[in-house]
Order: C-alpha cells, then sequence, then structure tokens
C-alpha cells in the first residue's frame, strides 16, 4: 500500500445560518430574567431556527454551496465526507450518505457520520484529517449540523433561551490555510447524564453540571494543549472556544488569564449551534491575516472535550 | 480546620463574581437576595470547591443559598467531600 503523506489542513469554510429568528428578549417575562442577564450572561438576543421544510441535510447542502461560492473544491474531486452529528433527522442512512447521493459526489468516495455534540468540530478535524491522511486522499469535506430546535422544551429555562440551528462544510485539502498540530481529547462519562435527551427525547442539561465541567476542564486542557505543541498563550492570535453561553467563554478567558480581545465571541444573533459554533467562527477569522496561530477548543455532551492548535503553513513554531 | 465565613469572603473576592466588598454580604441571607444570579452562584461553589480542593454534590449544591449555609455544610461534610484522601 502507498500513504501519501502530504499536508493538508483547513482550506476553506461554507456556511449556512437559517434565516429564521427566534427572540429571546420576548420571553423574558415567561423566565422571570432581566434584560442585563440575557445581555451579559447568556448572550443570545435571537435564535436561528430552521423552518419546517428546512432539515440537517437541507442544511449541510447550503453550506456546501457556500464553500462552492468562496471557491471551494470541485466536487469531482472530493473522496470523504463526515458529518458531525447528534440530529441528523432521520437515523437511517448516514447523513453524509445523503449528502452524498445528493451532491453527486463520485462513487471512490468514503463517508461517514460522527456522534457528538460540541466537541464534534475539534474530534472531526483530527478524524477526518488522519483518515485522509492514512489512506493517502487529497480532498474531503467536513460538516456540522445539530438542529437542537427539534428537541429543545420551549418550557425548559436552562434550554430554550440557548440553542440556535445552523450547519458548516469545512474543506480539508492539499493547499491549507491552517494546519493542525497535535490535538487533546478527553471525557467524563460518569457526568453524561447531565446533558441528554435520555428522559423524554428532549433535551435536558444540568446547568451548574455543564459549568463545573467546563471550567475545570478546559483550562487545564488548553494548558496541556499548548504544552504538547510547544506554543504559550502569549504566541496565540485567537482563542476560539465553543459558544456554550457568554457566561462561559467569560469565564474560561477569565480563568485563562486571556486578552478578552483575543477571545471570540459570535452567537448574539443566532445562539449556541452545538458543533458549528467554531467553524462560524473560524470561517471569518480565517480570512484576516493577522491571525496566524488559534486555539480551537470545544466541549459538551459526554461529557466531552477537545482542542486543536491551528497554524498558518508559514509561520514558524 | 473549620471553613469560617472570612474564608468564604476572600474565595467571594477571587470569583470576580461582584463589585460589591465580599465583606458586606449578610451571612444569612441567601445571596440570590443580595444581588447574585444563579450564574454567579455556581461560580462561586466552583471557586470554592477549587480553593479548599473538594466537591460538592449537585443534590447538596441545590440548598446552599447564603454563606453561613455554605460553611456550615462544608464544615459537616468536608472528609465526605475533599479530594484528599
Amino acid at each position: 500500500m502507498t500513504l501519501q503523506s502530504g499536508i493538508i489542513g483547513v482550506q476553506g469554510i461554507g456556511v449556512h445560518i437559517p434565516p429564521g429568528r427566534a427572540s429571546n428578549s420576548d420571553r423574558l417575562t415567561d423566565f422571570g430574567i432581566e434584560a442585563a442577564f440575557l445581555d451579559n450572561k447568556i448572550g443570545v438576543q435571537k435564535r436561528a431556527i430552521m423552518g419546517d421544510e428546512e432539515t440537517a441535510v437541507g442544511m449541510c447542502l447550503k453550506a456546501a454551496a457556500d464553500l462552492v461560492e468562496r471557491g471551494g473544491p470541485s466536487l469531482d474531486s472530493v473522496e470523504c465526507v463526515v458529518v458531525v452529528t447528534q440530529n441528523p433527522g432521520i437515523q437511517i442512512p448516514h447523513l453524509s450518505a445523503q449528502l452524498h447521493g445528493t451532491l453527486g459526489l463520485r462513487s471512490e468516495c468514503a463517508c461517514f457520520d460522527v456522534s457528538l455534540g460540541c466537541s464534534g468540530y475539534v474530534y472531526g478535524l483530527a478524524a477526518i484529517q488522519a483518515f485522509m491522511q492514512q489512506n493517502g486522499l487529497r480532498h474531503g469535506l467536513l460538516f456540522t449540523a445539530d438542529p437542537y430546535s427539534s428537541i429543545i422544551d420551549l418550557a425548559d429555562k436552562n434550554t430554550a433561551l440557548l440553542f440556535g440551528d445552523a450547519a458548516t462544510c469545512t474543506w480539508i485539502g492539499p493547499d491549507p490555510v491552517f494546519t493542525t498540530g497535535k490535538f487533546t481529547f478527553g471525557t467524563m462519562g460518569v457526568e453524561h447524564a447531565a446533558l441528554t435527551c435520555a428522559r423524554n427525547g428532549r433535551l435536558f442539561m444540568n446547568g451548574r453540571a455543564i459549568f463545573n465541567f467546563a471550567a475545570k476542564q478546559v483550562p487545564s486542557d488548553i494548558t496541556r494543549l499548548l504544552s504538547m505543541n510547544g506554543a504559550a498563550i502569549g504566541d496565540i492570535d485567537e482563542f476560539i472556544f465553543h459558544q456554550g453561553s457568554k457566561y462561559i467563554v467569560d469565564t474560561l478567558a477569565k480563568l485563562l488569564q486571556l486578552d478578552r480581545t483575543r477571545v471570540a465571541f459570535d452567537m448574539t444573533d443566532y445562539g449556541n449551534t452545538v458543533s458549528s459554533s467554531i467553524p462560524l467562527i473560524l470561517a471569518k477569522s480565517m480570512t484576516r491575516p493577522e491571525n496566524r496561530r488559534l486555539v480551537l477548543s470545544g466541549f459538551g455532551a459526554g461529557l466531552s472535550w477537545a482542542s486543536a492548535l491551528l497554524t498558518r503553513p508559514n509561520v514558524c513554531s | 480546620m473549620l471553613v469560617t465565613l472570612e474564608t468564604l469572603h476572600t474565595i467571594l473576592g477571587k470569583a470576580e463574581i461582584t463589585e460589591k466588598d465580599p465583606a458586606s454580604f449578610d451571612p444569612d441571607v441567601p445571596l440570590r437576595e443580595q444581588g447574585l444570579d444563579s450564574l454567579d452562584m455556581a461560580t462561586l461553589v466552583f471557586f470554592v470547591e477549587t480553593e479548599l480542593d473538594l466537591s460538592i454534590p449537585h443534590q447538596q449544591y441545590k440548598l446552599l443559598t447564603s454563606l453561613s449555609e455554605i460553611a456550615a455544610a462544608i464544615n459537616t461534610n468536608r472528609q465526605e467531600w475533599s479530594h484528599k484522601p
């Protein structure tokens, strides 16, 4: 077997945020919440909601179309499709196969789904790149789409104001804007019931448990990631944390003593989009040349977390 | 060593969740009635756990509303909640 060890990495990202919005300010009275709490702690004014006719696969197709519009790969060249989702719409077949068929991709194309939530994009990056490198593949697509609007209990104060729908499509290719270093991963399965749909098909979240988990695990994971990659906090131009809420992003910045201007925050107009939250920001961040080294960190259901260091290929370590 | 209100005031300051003087909080009045919200409470207890190297169970956490209750609960259960052998 001949292995191809050429460099691959993140070459482009397409996104789709449905135009439909649900206002959180309309629900303050329902939950006895003050506007200041919504602004300063939750950080979500509107939640993106896919339309009645929209689906996870439909959102992915729009994200792929956006990638093509931004100069993405020829679809004829795609040899691998990975989808990160826990809400694919239908369980069988896997969403990546549905996309493969609708996009008309070549038959010599590997397709599989990854069942992860908010840590899923970072896991997905590691999985698709390792898979592609091991098998000498040059062009792949990593999708994220987890429309939580289909599983939210709108009467649940802990979740009703947080989540929004979106999809992204990341092109993994041989002329990357960013390459990845060593990844870090972790799981705290003993706390898996803190974020689950096990009870009635609707999302349940133990807010305190999730907060504790993120505040304890993520800062130490970032420290470990930087150490493994021979980098320091001062080397990083932007930290892109999963956008769980404004409060958790602020708390992670505080615990890591980060310059707040180097910590991305972007969820006010669409909400916590689960595995799409990081690539939605990365799509904007990668267009700024001054962003040479980035840290990504996703954390959520499982409870699970993963972090990655991204570097522009021309930046010396 | 017993956890005192002074200890909790110090931790309250480290948590940076209030602009008030930590010592000005009435230990017997629920913190939620003194300006802290649910996320502030989660942060305070996170800092208490970190500083004192212990884990407060979720069921017990729900019962802790004031500084006096937090101190009393820790002093009663510290051995069970402590991470130290």
